[in-house]
């Protein structure tokens, strides 16, 4: 070989060897994981949510939230299961300018958003939350967002913008698998509770719950926010007995005074059973100086099945 | 031949340089140092601007309401500060010094200043108009380190192509036996940077997960197969000269090389451990982690050598030895965190913003700011250095070791099951610090761009 030539030799080994190394670990998986033929069923992002997502994606979001369940039982407070790349086919070319985008993150900065439309499922919060993050959630370190509210006579209304982030962020709800696909086995069982390895039902701790469905509106402390949320402390409802009506609005949400938000169907969308309906109304009642006396699950479970024979029209 | 022009003017250790004398004759510069300081210059501009924005950035987790202004919200704002300090720092100052150490090794003098005249411009030309953009909210989709989308990319890939012809010449007119090992990493350190933004820029390969992958891949490389590349080569060059001692040995930098290739490519995944990416991807990526520490390794215990042999003592030789102790050690901390127990910890908090200071600064930055001090056209003084180091490396500690103790608590806290907002309020303090370590690192460029701005200038 000629000693000339020694820099041809060893830089074309070079560009050989990575190249050969980035089509096996990068270049080949990718492109088998373009081409997946299946799709997640009802995932179609609306026209209004894909421009929500843009909005998401200029905001640069991604850099404090992941959107991403991983298989690990610590992460199992952000979804029912492990993500999958069917959770991912949405993510196709929508622009010249830009790459395809998963948004799953690398940074939890801010919680992770994979079902955020069924943890939170309130539009009005979102609008609160965007506008002024501290007044819904008093230790939040989020940017507020008042390009995306124009004041219109005095009142705040989302623009167009607005609505679309708010749109896209209410569709983020992990879907049901289709028939016939496994959710990933959720390894590294740490979360310290042994009662929930020893019963497989669901957790039924009010306290956590509360924190769960409840608090991002009524607040931790049961005290709501004016003029948005009403306060759970002293409500009529919380330490009355109509455990009917009671159920009814943590199950199929309420829309009765215009001076608060709409309610949404909070238990419906996050399937809680008998038992948790329970434990909260039990962790209500007995909370922030509460001494109402207890539910009994038989009372709440009665008032369940007489929601499910009367379907409110809709 | 001319190279002992060359060695004159550059190859001998200033301990040795006659650096009284040369400074009152004036020396003739050539046009190929005023380009080099020229390229410096602008990429001390890019990181007191980018550190300027990083330290607003770390003010905003204590303060997020000092501003509503959109284009300087966090989100915004955050690749502005990586992606200048990444391609406008990092990468346009590794070149400048590749222009110099790689002629300088091959024994070519470099003719003119004109290529590298022209790639400061280019680089500066994307990482302006890069940033405009992104603070206007137009971005390739927050894939990290390709925030820029591509038609603002590619006067940068045009740079690199320039500046892999030019230093291409320099390896082909040689008057070395055999190819230097500086010139194995940084050429290689091209070639790979330009496959990778392919890669990461063209989207037909990117549908579903197969954007993660690529995301995965990119990121990883970029930091690994560029930066610390570059950095090697240039450690192979600077590190014999600031301090007379040589490397152990040729056959165990040929180890180092061909190891790192084969290990740090496959290794992108491990970012995404317990995600959608298929299984035999992170376990690649976990086998290909541990197989770094060879590299790694080998290229320490070669360049320590040089250190324990040394002759003299250049100022500079402080700056090579941190970040070479940074290498080490952010590379080991790299393998670990790339364990399944690791990620259940550390993984998506801010012990990952630690250890990627730890490496691009305690590594790249400090090493630069070593060959700053080596190639000053007038020496640093004792004090001007101690001042550089003591508030670079010091800020840098500041910064990432609460990062580090407040990351793992707050992974901690995840694991427990304790509700999220508690583990925001709890990394308050170590965000605190995090802002004054930022602190001194910022005051510490400040410090650094006058003194290159004078030396320069009266040089």
């Amino acid at each position: 070989m000629l000693k000339r030539q020694q820099h041809i030799v060893l830089f074309v080994s070079v560009t050989v060897l990575f190249v050969a190394l980035t089509a096996v670990v990068a270049l080949l998986p990718a492109h088998h994981e373009t081409k997946r033929r299946d799709v997640m069923p009802n995932a179609q992002l609306t026209e209004e949510e894909l421009e929500g997502q843009q909005v998401y994606i200029a905001e640069g979001c991604v850099a404090c939230h992941t959107q991403q369940v991983r298989n690990i039982d610590m992460d199992m407070v952000w979804g029912k299961r492990g993500s999958l790349p069917l959770d991912y086919t949405n993510a196709t070319i929508t622009s010249a300018l830009r790459n395809p985008a998963t948004l799953m993150g690398t940074e939890r900065t801010g919680p992770d958003l994979t079902d955020i439309g069924r943890r939170i499922p309130s539009e009005d919060w979102h609008y609160r939350h965007l506008y002024d993050p501290r007044s819904v959630v008093p230790q939040s370190i989020m940017p507020s967002y008042p390009w995306l509210f124009t004041s219109e006579n005095g009142t705040l209304r989302p623009t167009q913008q607005g609505r679309a982030l708010v749109a896209y962020l209410l569709s983020r709800k992990q879907r049901d698998l289709p028939d016939g696909i496994a959710a990933p086995e959720t390894r590294w069982k740490t979360r310290s509770s042994t009662s929930r390895e020893e019963s497989a039902t669901p957790t039924v701790s009010g306290a956590e719950l509360y924190a769960s469905y409840c608090a991002s509106c009524h607040q931790p402390n049961g005290a709501g926010v004016e003029g948005a949320f009403p306060p759970l402390i002293k409500s009529p409802i919380v330490l009355g007995n109509n455990i009917d009506t009671y159920v009814s609005i943590i199950m199929k949400g309420i829309d009765a005074n215009p001076s608060y938000a709409i309610m949404p169907p909070v238990g419906e969308l996050n399937g809680l059973t008998a038992e948790q309906v329970v434990a909260i109304m039990n962790h209500e009642r007995t909370s922030w100086g509460h001494s109402a006396p207890t539910v009994s699950i038989d009372d709440v479970r009665r008032a369940l099945k007489k929601l499910q024979s009367n379907q409110r029209p809709e | 031949m001319k190279s002992t022009e060359v060695e004159v003017d550059v190859i001998l250790p200033t301990a040795q340089r006659p650096v009284v004398k040369v400074e009152q004759q004036q020396p003739r510069v050539s046009d190929a140092d005023r380009a080099t300081r020229s390229a410096l210059i602008w990429a001390v501009v890019w990181l007191v601007v980018g550190t300027t924005v990083g330290e607003y950035l770390g003010i905003k987790f204590l303060q997020p309401d000092i501003d509503t202004i959109p284009w300087l919200s966090f989100g915004r704002l955050r690749p502005v500060h990586t992606n200048m300090v990444f391609w406008g720092w990092a990468s346009l100052a590794l070149i400048a010094v590749a222009h110099i150490v790689v002629p300088q090794q091959c024994g070519v003098r470099p003719q003119s200043g004109k290529a590298l005249r022209w790639i400061t411009g280019l680089i500066s030309t994307t990482v302006g108009v890069g940033s405009v953009v992104l603070a206007l909210g137009i971005n390739n989709s927050g894939g990290e380190y390709r925030e820029y989308v591509w038609p603002v990319m590619i006067p940068f890939a045009a740079a690199i192509l320039l500046s892999l012809r030019t230093l291409w010449s320099y390896v082909k007119a040689r008057t070395t036996s055999t190819i230097p090992v500086t010139a194995w990493y940084i050429l290689s350190a091209h070639i790979f940077l330009l496959t990778i933004v392919t890669v990461a820029y063209v989207p037909l390969w990117q549908g579903g997960i197969g954007e993660t992958i690529v995301q995965g891949y990119y990121m990883h490389q970029g930091v690994g197969m560029w930066f610390m590349m570059s950095m090697l080569g240039i450690y192979y060059a600077v590190i014999p000269q600031a301090t007379g001692g040589r490397i152990l040995s040729q056959r165990l930098s040929l180890v180092a090389f061909w190891t790192q290739i084969v290990c740090y490519t496959v290794i992108g995944t491990h970012h995404f451990v317990f995600s959608a990416i298929p299984w035999w991807l992170q376990m690649t990526a976990l086998v290909g982690s541990i197989g770094m520490i060879i590299p790694v390794l080998a290229g320490t215990i070669n360049l320590a050598v040089a250190f324990r042999t040394r002759q003299h003592w250049h100022p500079s030789a402080v700056l090579f030895l941190l970040s070479l102790v940074f290498y080490v050690t952010g590379s080991l901390q790299g393998t670990l965190e790339a364990f399944e127990y690791a990620n259940l910890v550390w993984h998506f908090t801010d012990y990952t913003v630690a250890h990627s200071h730890l490496t691009m600064y305690g590594i790249i930055t400090v090493g630069l700011f070593g060959t700053i001090v080596l190639y000053a056209p007038r020496r640093w003084t004792t004090r001007e250095r101690t001042i550089l180091t003591t508030l670079a490396v010091g800020g840098l500690l500041l910064y990432a070791v609460p990062l580090m103790v407040g990351g793992t608590l707050r992974g901690l806290s995840w694991l427990e099951g304790r509700p999220f907002m508690e583990s925001v309020t709890l990394m308050m303090p170590f965000w605190t610090w995090r802002a004054i370590g930022g602190t001194a690192m910022w005051i510490a460029h400040i410090y650094v761009f006058v003194i290159v701005l004078r030396r320069y200038r009266h040089a």
